[in-house]
């Protein structure tokens, strides 16, 4: 039964092997890649930039809040400053863990 | 010659990093061929593993992986999580494929190594990815048992199985 068995995966490494040595590769040319890097390149670009323009409307929404809650009352600009802070720590932290988090896990 | 490569990518030179890519794609292709059995599949994923990689190519650290294993890496995670996508999806991937795509039947052979992987690739993708990795590829049950997200008593009964439909089409 397990003579069968070590057969049988015997078989499976032959067959992938020879696979491996006779599979037909298309290789795209070299300026496929070239096109293929700067494509993406640009696009991560993109992303940025749009990241930046966020961040700005996001920074400029928020200040303009406490600016208007400061003039209105210190107990509503205290509440502002306490829901800035429970929603932008938790944010910060996602927004680097995942800007960090490696591909290959 | 890929040390150099990888050396002058870092420094943000766009064609050595698309050359490292275009060294790298025959060996990548080859290793997702053996888990997909699937050319046009196997093919979009390289695709898509060398974007993953050029979005990412910053945090490679040369001093941990070689730039082949992480590219590996990356494929393979890419595969499993497409698995696990269609699984989500109730979507499997069964085509027969005609072997001739994949190789040159003309090509002296043992006939026995048509009919094992013609085994392969009518099993299910959940049954074949592990009993590739345990043994083509040399991965512990308990590895695989983490990178699939699967019990370890499901990938010893998929390999056991797999193992047993080749070994029914040999007979």
């Amino acid at each position: 039964m397990h003579n069968d068995e070590d057969k049988t995966i015997d078989k499976i490494k032959e067959s992938l092997d020879f696979l491996d040595s006779s599979v037909k590769v298309e290789r795209p040319d070299l300026m496929k890649f070239v096109d293929l890097v700067n494509r993406t390149e640009e696009k991560k670009e993109g992303g940025k930039n749009r990241q930046f323009i966020i961040f700005v409307l996001t920074a400029v929404f928020i200040i303009t809040t406490e600016t208007y809650s400061f003039y209105r009352s210190f107990a509503f600009f205290a509440a502002v400053q306490a829901a800035a802070l429970i929603c932008v720590l938790p944010a910060i932290i996602f927004w680097v863990r995942s800007k960090n988090r490696q591909v290959t896990h | 010659m890929q040390d150099h490569l990888i050396e002058e990518a870092q420094r943000g030179n766009r064609q050595s990093l698309a050359r490292l890519l275009y060294v790298n794609y025959e060996m990548v292709f080859k290793y997702l061929i053996k888990f997909t059995l699937n050319k046009s599949l196997a093919e979009d994923l390289v695709q898509e593993t060398m974007v993953r990689a050029i979005e990412k190519f910053q945090l490679f650290d040369p001093g941990k992986a070689k730039f082949s294993t992480w590219l590996i890496a990356i494929a393979q995670n890419l595969y499993l999580d497409g698995i696990r996508k269609r699984k989500r999806e109730q979507k499997h991937i069964h085509e027969e494929l005609p072997m001739e795509d994949l190789y040159d039947m003309q090509t002296e052979h043992d006939e026995d190594w048509d009919r094992v992987l013609d085994a392969l690739s009518q099993m299910s993708e959940e049954s074949r990815v592990p009993l590739v990795l345990k043994h083509y590829h040399g991965y512990s049950l308990e590895e695989i048992a983490r990178i699939m997200s699967i019990p370890l008593g499901t990938v010893k009964s998929r390999i056991h199985n797999a193992i047993k439909a080749v070994r029914k089409e040999l007979e």
